[in-house]
């Protein structure tokens, strides 16, 4: 990967320019924010210039299997960018009021979980792409590989469970990052289930995984596992502890969670407002899970005159 | 209505008092045209023209032309 190239013009505007020759499908996003988003062009380079080109590799992996065709990948990035917009939107808002907009989790879902066109169109590819491009959830990922999945790889039994899978990012990780892992996923939305089943079966992953559409709170399942994963899920519920306190039922003694929280981050379907990593450090402790390590992580520097900052916090648990 | 209003915007959210808007005027044109000054942009620009912007409409606005259209389209009858 060349270094970065910063063009300025007449207007004093920088134009970044980093070589994606070797990951085409990421090439291919940029050019499409280029042409459709200008105030997003310089996203991906931004990124892979602050984490390197093993960021590109990855993303182009996950936009090569999951979006190979360009109308595709046009849908999913342009969806990226109505999710970060609507993200955006609402953050200047909570700027002024401090607070999530007061919504309950049954409006949420009606509105997010279980409308197709919005999850598929918008919510699952915004939240796929934000992995690779919002660098505190870039930095939730090195953690969890560099940390949990190390654990994962010592144990003689593998058998996780993902609870809220979303788009199944984290169970193909755990998947991926071990050949003897094997996965349930659990989710109360049929899209997220239908995207996870196709994200696993693009990487030729699906022998060793299953989906289970249920609400972990009202029929929590009765085998409890060595491995649990459960990633920004807490801020989407009104009653966080009823819903660790069922994660903690179906996390075998001695066995291992990752669980993590997104804290100031106004979204469509964010309804319980975590100000700092100790709450959520305070509600797993309530639920019964010993916190054994932390990483948080800002979305971004302070801005001028901000008040708040997205953050992620991740826990490893038993 | 002057394009004058609009370009006052412009002026106040990026802090230059000398940037001047055409209709072919784009995110890289501008310094410090970013996500969160366009978000800041839309805000400005709905408080005073007194309109309301779409997502996707936020997302379509690839130029500064395609944001007079808009603004034309919510009855504001801006020229330049």
């Amino acid at each position: 990967m060349r270094a970065v190239q910063a063009a300025c013009g007449r207007t004093g505007a920088q134009q970044m320019t980093i070589d994606l020759s070797a990951t085409p499908h990421v090439a291919r996003a940029e050019q499409i924010l280029r042409d459709e988003v200008p105030f997003m062009a310089n996203k991906i380079s931004e990124v892979v210039e602050t984490f390197g080109p093993e960021l590109a590799r990855r993303m182009d992996e996950t936009l090569a299997a999951l979006f190979p065709e360009q109308a595709q990948l046009e849908r999913a990035v342009l969806g990226y960018a109505e999710f970060a917009i609507d993200a955006l939107r609402l953050h200047a808002v909570f700027e002024t009021t401090g607070a999530y907009q007061a919504k309950t989790y049954a409006e949420a879902a009606r509105e997010v979980y279980h409308s197709r066109d919005y999850m598929t169109d918008l919510y699952l590819p915004g939240i796929l792409l934000s992995h690779f491009l919002w660098p505190h959830h870039y930095r939730q990922r090195e953690f969890f590989e560099a940390i949990f999945m190390a654990e994962v790889r010592r144990s003689n039994d593998k058998r996780f469970y993902d609870v809220g899978v979303g788009t199944g990012y984290f169970s193909r990780l755990m998947l991926q990052g071990d050949a003897e892992t094997r996965g349930v996923g659990i989710d109360i939305s049929e899209t997220a289930a239908e995207f996870t089943g196709r994200h696993v079966a693009a990487f030729g992953l699906a022998g060793r995984y299953r989906m289970e559409l249920r609400d972990a709170i009202e029929r929590t399942p009765e085998e409890a596992r060595p491995f649990l994963l459960s990633v920004e899920v807490l801020e989407h519920l009104e009653d966080p502890i009823a819903f660790l306190r069922a994660l903690r039922c179906i996390l075998q003694k001695g066995g291992k969670g990752f669980i993590t929280a997104a804290l100031n981050a106004p979204n469509a379907d964010h309804i319980y407002l975590y100000r700092t990593p100790l709450e959520v450090a305070g509600q797993l402790t309530s639920a019964g899970f010993h916190v054994e390590q932390y990483q948080s992580a800002f979305a971004y520097a302070p801005r001028k005159n901000a008040r708040f900052v997205p953050e992620i916090a991740a826990f490893i648990v038993t | 209505m002057s394009i004058d209003r609009l370009r006052d915007v412009f002026r106040e959210v990026f802090e230059d008092p000398s940037l001047e808007i055409s209709p072919a005027t784009t995110a890289l044109d501008v310094a410090n045209w970013d996500s969160f000054n366009h978000i800041n942009l839309v805000i400005a620009i709905e408080t005073e023209f007194n309109v309301k912007f779409k997502t996707k409409e936020i997302k379509d606005m690839a130029h500064v032309g395609d944001l007079v259209t808009m603004l034309r389209a919510k009855g504001c009858a801006i020229d330049w």
